[in-house]
């Protein structure tokens, strides 16, 4: 009954709306971005807009800040979801339940939510520093920090963190209640102390939950568009909003040179997923075989 | 130990009110009144205020009508190729079939901006943009990879020996399907479609974006008037994302709970 | 070194799992614990095993306060992340042990498992049996003076299980171990073991040689468990019992006598085609089959149908015979 026929069957709505959707996009930029558009009246394949985008300085930096902030945010997201995780694993009573059913509450709201609020809260006309100034812990508002639209982006940081550690603690729950209880038992029989157990066995086996949460949240603040466009720092730009605004000042001219840029970025993001996949099989726990 | 248990439930606290904070501050934003520097709280409450605008801001309801219209079809389509998709992925073994799901996973990994704009270039050339179909077949892109992981979670889970012992019974593969794969990945199912909702829901790029300004769902709106400080109307398209969004998955959740338990 | 089991009772929730288990194991025995599932006999295990705490008494021994026992898990849960070696040698690794020192035994312990070119495979490409081994070797690369293991033959097939088992009293023998196991097959208890322990509901219900185990269980619920027996309802006239194969004198080994009396007939060694001077009943064979050194033979009295062991071509099928007991028939 699983016969040949049946699979291509089944294959086929996916293949198609993927080629669709998908993989044309990607065929039109690649061509585009060798230089092939007629509604421009080019039609000589060239590698020039690659070297000119690899000899712009102003892309390679921002495409540089938005790595290192990229995998900083993502880095501490991981961090503190696990960490909320192994909390809430741990908490068995009520109190445990609630945190894990809150925890799914930021995966289901846009991030324009959390910017909404971190406008109100920690802008500097903001609740805080209201607040900090109402108890006379600061003398007027302008000497609060600046933590939105700051050349640190701290705004941002934070509402990445408010989406992706819960996003992080939901994937790690799953793994963690499955897998784990049994084999500390085991480990802690043949003499493995807490630490030990977490080290070499808790962490190795959810350590491939862990890196594909990190993959995704990763990408996701490499390339989206509408927080860094509302809470960042105008000369502290990010790439999504740096090709954004690129993209739609609609001069035609330059869409071989964006799509080159287009094509760069992707490559690089899918080579950076490669590169975590492949650590996370060569790491402890890369092996985990069909014990589940 | 038990202080142990004390240090565990302050953590788990701090954590609850940092992730309701937002959600209390937008409440409070939609009903407050000149709540504005330096006021610690509102004015005043006016709970009337966000019905009256629920009842009679023709935007409000127009952007509602785009949310939920883009949903239903999003969820449509996603359920379409993904069932098919998960069947395959958790049944058979063909050759390419890791390449396969490294696809459909490839739309969580490429930077969206590159691949919206991509898109967004691609449509405009077949005049797809600012059409419902455009809409949500970007949607869907970004919907599969959800829909099909949970889809497949679940398939593998049951293997298909269920299917197997209603063939050996005489079901015809159609009889097989109807009353033994489908009843059986109504789990799958249920989350796969929760899943898409809330993803579409929540897509603010893609819709502006290829939906050409056609569509401006609750999350688009709220922000224009976000960037322009009028956050108290803001604050009213967030209310409303939330009473469509968490409140019938919540009772959506609780039912299919009890129903399991009964079960 | 013994060790005895003082009181211990586990409680989860309402629900009474052991009750006041008191037991004494030997130096260097095989100690068997047989019950069905769901008696208490893997918690029992658990808190031997220092996993779980009782809710009151103790476990020690002659000179150490506080055993533990090494325990190799029913499903065997090899780390599924780690290579056979690495799972053999985590233990050592818990215990600081040089990286050079830790090999060196592990190469050693799998010579004797006979598992040494399975070193770099990993958990799910090994086979139920090999399995087996590298959870044996984990356990015992430790040295540990008493093993405890969960179901050990449970999973494997037939003749594997034969195969582990006189390969289990072999090592027991090398390594001076100290093991108890629990199972619900008797068999295997009896193959391994001169004690053992009947566990029904978290109640150690008899402690005894295998051979008097069959022979006198202390009670009805051993009798059921073990087995191999008819169980015939009967009324109380007396001293006599009356029944619908049997009406005459019984004896019972239980400390009152039954209110309500169940004849009991083990398959083996109860009754006999020899005259004695226990008459039982005359009945007529309707079957008769082969199961290996004796036949099962199946026996009609009026309407009851009952089974007993018989030497091969003692009777043919359709003949009537009259049947004697060995001894004063027993009832609980």
């Amino acid at each position: 009954m699983l016969t040949k026929k049946k699979l291509i069957l089944l294959l086929s709505p996916f293949t198609i709306f993927f080629c669709f959707v998908f993989v044309s996009a990607f065929i039109k930029s690649i061509v585009t971005s060798l230089g092939y558009y007629p509604l421009m009246g080019l039609k000589t394949l060239t590698f020039k807009y690659y070297m000119t985008a690899l000899q712009d300085k102003t892309f390679l930096t921002t495409s540089l800040r938005t790595f290192c902030f990229a995998l900083l945010s993502a880095g501490l997201a991981c961090l503190g979801g696990l960490a909320l995780a192994l909390v809430l694993q741990r908490s068995t009573g009520p109190v445990g339940r609630f945190g894990f059913k809150l925890a799914q509450l930021p995966v289901m709201l846009p991030h324009i939510f959390v910017i909404l609020a971190l406008l109100q809260l920690l802008s500097q006309t903001g609740l805080v520093p209201s607040l900090l100034v109402h108890l006379g812990w600061l003398k007027g508002p302008q000497h609060f920090p600046l933590l939105v639209n700051d050349p640190l982006q701290i705004g941002i940081i934070l509402t990445y963190l408010w989406k992706e550690i819960p996003f992080v603690i939901v994937s790690l729950m799953l793994v963690l209640r499955s897998l784990d209880r049994r084999y500390s038992a085991v480990g802690q029989n043949l003499g493995a102390s807490k630490l030990q157990i977490f080290w070499h066995i808790s962490l190795p086996m959810i350590q491939p939950a862990l890196l594909n949460a990190f993959i995704i949240n990763f990408s996701f603040n490499f390339g989206a568009y509408e927080v860094p466009y509302l809470l960042g720092n105008p000369r502290r730009e990010l790439l999504p909003v740096y090709i954004y605004d690129f993209y739609v000042q609609g001069d035609l001219t330059q869409m071989p040179l964006i799509m080159s840029l287009n094509i760069l970025l992707s490559l690089f993001a899918v080579l950076c997923a490669g590169a975590v996949l492949y650590l996370s099989r060569r790491l402890p726990g890369g092996h985990l075989g069909g014990l589940k | 130990m038990s202080r142990k248990v004390i240090q565990r439930s302050i953590i788990i606290i701090i954590f609850a009110l940092l992730i309701l904070m937002p959600l209390a501050v937008i409440v409070f934003l939609s009903v407050g009144q000149q709540w504005h520097y330096p006021r610690l709280f509102p004015g005043s409450l006016d709970w009337g205020y966000y019905f009256r605008q629920l009842t009679t801001n023709v935007e409000l309801l127009s952007s509602l009508r785009a949310s939920l219209l883009l949903a239903g079809g999003t969820i449509i389509l996603t359920l379409v190729i993904a069932y098919p998709t998960a069947i395959a992925l958790a049944y058979y073994t063909f050759p390419g079939k890791r390449l396969f799901s490294v696809c459909v996973y490839l739309p969580l990994i490429v930077p969206g901006i590159a691949l919206l704009t991509n898109i967004d270039f691609m449509m405009i050339k077949y005049s797809l943009t600012g059409t419902f179909f455009g809409v949500i077949c970007v949607h869907t892109l970004f919907c599969l990879p959800y829909a099909v992981k949970l889809l497949v979670d679940n398939l593998v889970l049951l293997k298909n020996r269920y299917e197997v012992t209603g063939r050996n019974l005489g079901a015809s593969p159609w009889q097989t399907f109807f009353k033994i794969t489908l009843p059986l990945s109504k789990p799958g199912l249920q989350g796969a479609l929760m899943m898409t909702y809330i993803v579409s829901m929540t897509q603010y790029l893609a819709t502006l974006m290829v939906g050409n300004g056609n569509y401006l769902t609750l999350s688009v709106r709220m922000f224009p008037f976000t960037q322009e400080g009028k956050y108290q109307i803001a604050a009213v398209y967030g209310v409303t994302f939330m009473l469509v969004t968490l409140v019938p998955l919540f009772i959506l959740d609780s039912l299919l709970n009890r129903q399991r338990k009964r079960g | 070194m013994a060790y005895y089991l003082e009181k211990i009772s586990q409680t989860k929730g309402h629900q009474e799992i052991l009750k006041q288990i008191d037991l004494k194991i030997e130096e260097n025995e095989v100690f068997a614990i047989l019950g069905p599932s769901g008696g208490g006999k893997t918690t029992l295990l658990n808190i031997l095993a220092q996993i779980d705490q009782p809710t009151s008494g103790r476990f020690y021994g002659d000179n150490d306060a506080q055993p533990k026992g090494i325990l190799v898990f029913q499903d065997y849960r090899l780390f599924p992340h780690m290579t056979v070696v690495q799972n053999i040698t985590f233990g050592l690794k818990m215990r600081h042990i040089p990286k050079k020192a830790r090999l060196a035994r592990a190469a050693e312990i799998m010579k004797t498992m006979g598992i040494s070119d399975l070193a770099k495979r990993y958990p799910d490409e090994l086979s139920g049996g090999q399995q087996q081994r590298v959870a044996l070797a984990r356990a015992l690369i430790l040295k540990p003076k008493l093993v405890l293991m969960d179901e050990p033959f449970s999973s494997l097939d037939e003749g594997l299980r034969l195969e582990m088992l006189n390969f289990v009293k072999q090592l027991q023998q090398q390594f001076q171990l100290t093991i108890i196991f629990v199972t619900h097959y008797k068999n295997e208890a009896y193959l391994l073991s001169n004690q053992v322990a009947i566990l029904i509901d978290g109640t150690v219900m008899q402690l005894d040689e295998p051979a008097h185990l069959e022979q006198a269980p202390a009670n009805l619920a051993v009798a059921e468990f073990l087995g191999q027996a008819n169980f015939i309802p009967g009324t109380w006239i007396d001293k006599t019992i009356k029944t619908a194969i049997y009406q005459g004198p019984v004896t019972w080994h239980t400390a009152k006598k039954p209110v309500t009396p169940t004849l009991y007939i083990p398959f083996a060694q109860f009754l006999q085609l020899t005259v004695s001077d226990y008459p039982a009943f005359k009945a007529q064979v309707l079957d008769h089959r082969w199961i290996g050194n004796l036949e099962r033979v199946t026996l009609q009295v009026g309407t009851t149908v009952l089974s007993v062991n018989l030497p091969p071509n003692a009777v043919t099928t359709g003949e009537s015979y009259d049947f004697y007991f060995k001894q004063l028939p027993v009832v609980y």
